[in-house]
């Protein structure tokens, strides 16, 4: 792991009116056996308030982590440094999340940033019915119950369910995609300004997905939100993202407008990576996978993390990790190489303006 | 014989649960009855590759297993090249059901659990080969394990053979699973949903490797997905067909290139409306193309075509009469679909459309079983 020292240049300069997040040299580290496994390793990123920002890595990516950073939710014993930082929209204090005692940390969540985590399906109590869930959670912040409920059935309303009914049922009276609706009315509730989800849609069909994706753009809109979206699927979550973040062996690899990212990315990985993806309006000659397998978080090779697989990588690559630098404006890659990866390895997808 | 295809699968129905007891039999409740598959005929010719898409649920692996021998369909049968599968009384020249068996062969989802564990890759792989080819001596049957093993992109082959299945990534394990299939030289394999489990930048390359080994070995391949876009990739390149089920039911099967591009029933439609291109990352997603967006209990179907509660399209003659897939009149003579809208049916377009409030699907949809 190189130690870096210079303070890594970020495409976009931090300002607290923009960013909801700022997150600063976040790293993760879980103690193992066979040694400290860094399962997050120096990433910054700043969250745009309004924004809809795509999470986007393979598994092992340590993509995870950053969602659960931004909560200081990382489970013992694993260990998060650096600075995650929560500007309150209505001006004030920056709340240093990472400082808070744990009753601080207790309101900060729910209430400034929520979360929908991996395995949603499984979040609820199945021994409480669907609006035990919510009255548990209005007591447990102190809000009033009454009013509360008023805008819980408001929500579920607006995930296209019936509050009647689904305030009234067990989890297990719902089918998958109706429980993921009424999981993310929920993590609503407390009127959060962000919104952090963790592989949202995964377990559920296709059309589930793509239509919960849809709701979420309509749930932005009308509450204000602002959505951090972690996903494998890079694909999925483009159409509904402002930016994308690449994240590759714990790093965050590239970031940038979605459109930069799609049409004309700068790193070497999130372009093989595009040409990976089995698109739909693809043409079938032209997709090529990776080769090579994403590293073990013991034992993440030296220098840029990506070389043992980059057609590219030279001595300095295998010695030095490189900064997230900027390409173009509000662009950033980590890698030496950016002109010479657009050259050397042409986007096979004509992806149109 | 020569007219017979590889498989046919003709007028097949696996129903599951209900009237198990003895008063259930008495009252003849034919409630909890789930119609996994449900009067599906399809063939599978030689060197035929062919996806079958849909959601979880809607019976894509039932219809697999029973393809290949796995599950007894409830009624209807399945032919292998002219041989009902489950024939029991053999006549002369008939195909014993163990040659059969070891002419369908499955890849599992989850490879990495379909390994003894406490086995090598090789001890893994022998007891197959043993039992099929015993002809064959230890010697041989390494020889031709470290074969496949190296065709599959495991070298060094002896090193893989000698090692445990946790000492394998999941791409690893996935091959390995593929060899073990493809040791016994099938006929057919059933691949249910061989690359889902992989990270998105290995998938190609899997998908890559059964696409080679069919073509090398001649063997036919159904491939079961949930992911349109893999389906397209797989029976596109291979000049196959997609499948596409819905509650038991094919409702549209045709090549991959004019279901993705041609698709003429609404339920293919929506799930193409699903599954975003990147072509497509600046137009916003658009409204579900659909009534309701959650599937109804498959205990409980509706009447008519499956699909009525959910299409656009739907009219009142939709809820009392069943569509049967037919041939599209259009480029490919083999593009068939069951949908009354997409032939034009004249007592369709003469009844009254559906309209029922959009999106509000509480009431039929609850207690959805797992997959």
């Amino acid at each position: 792991m190189a130690t870096q020292h210079t303070k890594q240049k970020m495409p976009d300069e931090p300002t607290a009116e923009h960013n909801v997040l700022e997150i600063t040299n976040a790293s993760v580290a879980f103690a193992m056996e066979r040694g400290d496994a860094r399962v997050l390793d120096d990433v910054s990123i700043n969250v745009r308030r309004g924004e809809v920002l795509g999470v986007v890595g393979e598994s092992g990516s340590g993509k995870s982590m950053l969602a659960d950073s931004m909560l200081d939710a990382i489970d013992s014993p694993g260990t998060l440094t650096g600075d995650v930082v929560f500007n309150p929209p209505e001006g004030g204090e920056p709340i240093k999340v990472n400082d808070l005692s744990k009753e601080e940390l207790r309101r900060f969540r729910w209430e400034r940033v929520s979360m929908v985590v991996q395995g949603a399906l499984d979040s609820f109590n199945p021994t409480l019915s669907i609006g035990d869930h919510f009255v548990e959670t209005l007591r447990a912040h102190d809000y009033d119950i009454q009013e509360g409920m008023e805008r819980a059935r408001q929500l579920i309303s607006d995930v296209h369910l019936e509050p009647d009914r689904v305030l009234d049922a067990y989890p297990h009276e719902l089918s998958g995609g109706m429980k993921q609706r009424a999981l993310i009315a929920l993590s609503l509730i407390l009127d959060p300004d962000v919104l952090v989800m963790d592989e949202p849609t995964a377990a559920l069909d296709l059309l589930m997905q793509q239509s919960i994706l849809k709701l979420l753009s309509e749930l932005k809109a009308e509450y204000d939100l602002t959505i951090v979206i972690v996903t494998h699927d890079l694909s999925h979550v483009a159409r509904i993202s402002d930016r994308l973040a690449v994240m590759y062996a714990f790093e965050l690899l590239e970031l940038g407008p979605v459109q930069d990212i799609v049409m004309d990315p700068a790193h070497p990985y999130t372009r093989e990576l595009l040409n990976s993806i089995p698109d739909i309006d693809a043409d079938l000659d032209e997709m090529a996978s990776i080769e090579g397998t994403s590293p073990d978080p013991l034992n993440v090779p030296k220098g840029c993390s990506y070389h043992t697989r980059c057609p590219l990588a030279d001595e300095q690559c295998r010695a030095t990790n490189p900064d997230l630098i900027e390409v173009s404006e509000d662009h950033g890659a980590a890698c030496f190489y950016t002109d010479e990866a657009r050259e050397t390895i042409p986007l096979k997808k004509e992806v149109s303006k | 014989m020569s007219d017979d295809p590889l498989l046919r699968v003709d007028d097949l129905s696996v129903h599951f649960g209900g009237n198990e007891g003895i008063l259930d039999r008495f009252l003849g409740d034919d409630k909890g009855v789930v119609r996994a598959v449900d009067n599906v005929s399809l063939d599978i010719g030689e060197n035929d590759v062919v996806a079958l898409v849909g959601e979880s649920g809607c019976g894509k692996t039932t219809l697999g297993k029973a393809m290949i021998g796995l599950q007894r369909p409830t009624s209807g049968t399945v032919r292998f090249r002219g041989q009902d599968i489950w024939k029991s009384d053999l006549e002369p020249g008939d195909i014993p059901y163990k040659e059969i068996r070891k002419s369908l062969q499955m890849v599992h989802q989850d490879a990495g659990n379909s390994l003894d564990p406490n086995r090598t890759i090789f001890k893994n792989l022998n007891p197959a080969l043993k039992k099929w080819r015993p002809e064959l001596n230890l010697v041989e049957r390494r020889e031709l394990v470290h074969q496949m093993l190296d065709t599959v992109g495991l070298t060094p082959a002896d090193d893989y053979a000698s090692r445990y299945p946790h000492q394998l990534s999941g791409g690893e394990a996935q091959r390995t699973v593929i060899v073990r299939s493809m040791l016994l030289e099938p006929d057919l394999i059933l691949a249910d949903e061989a690359v889902s489990a992989l990270d998105v930048s290995l998938r190609v390359n899997l998908m890559d490797l059964l696409l080679e080994l069919q073509e090398m070995f001649s063997t036919s391949f159904v491939f079961i997905s949930h992911n349109m876009a893999n389906a397209r990739y797989l029976a596109g390149r291979a000049d196959g067909r997609i499948a596409v089920m819905y509650l038991g039911r094919i409702v549209e099967i045709g090549p991959a290139d004019e279901i993705i591009k041609n698709p003429q029933h609404p339920y293919t439609k929506s799930l193409l409306w699903a599954t975003s291109g990147l072509s497509e990352i600046n137009d916003p997603i658009e409204t579900p193309p659909v009534r309701k967006i959650d599937i109804p209990d498959p205990e409980n179907p509706p009447s008519g075509c499956r699909f009525h509660t959910r299409c656009p399209e739907a009219r009142e003659y939709c809820t009392s009469n069943t569509p049967d897939l037919s041939g599209m009149s259009g480029p490919s003579d083999r593009h068939e679909a069951a949908c009354f809208d997409a032939h034009d049916r004249i007592d369709y377009r003469n009844s009254e459309p559906i309209t029922d409030d959009l999106d509000i699907d509480v009431a039929d949809d609850a207690e959805q079983p797992a997959d």
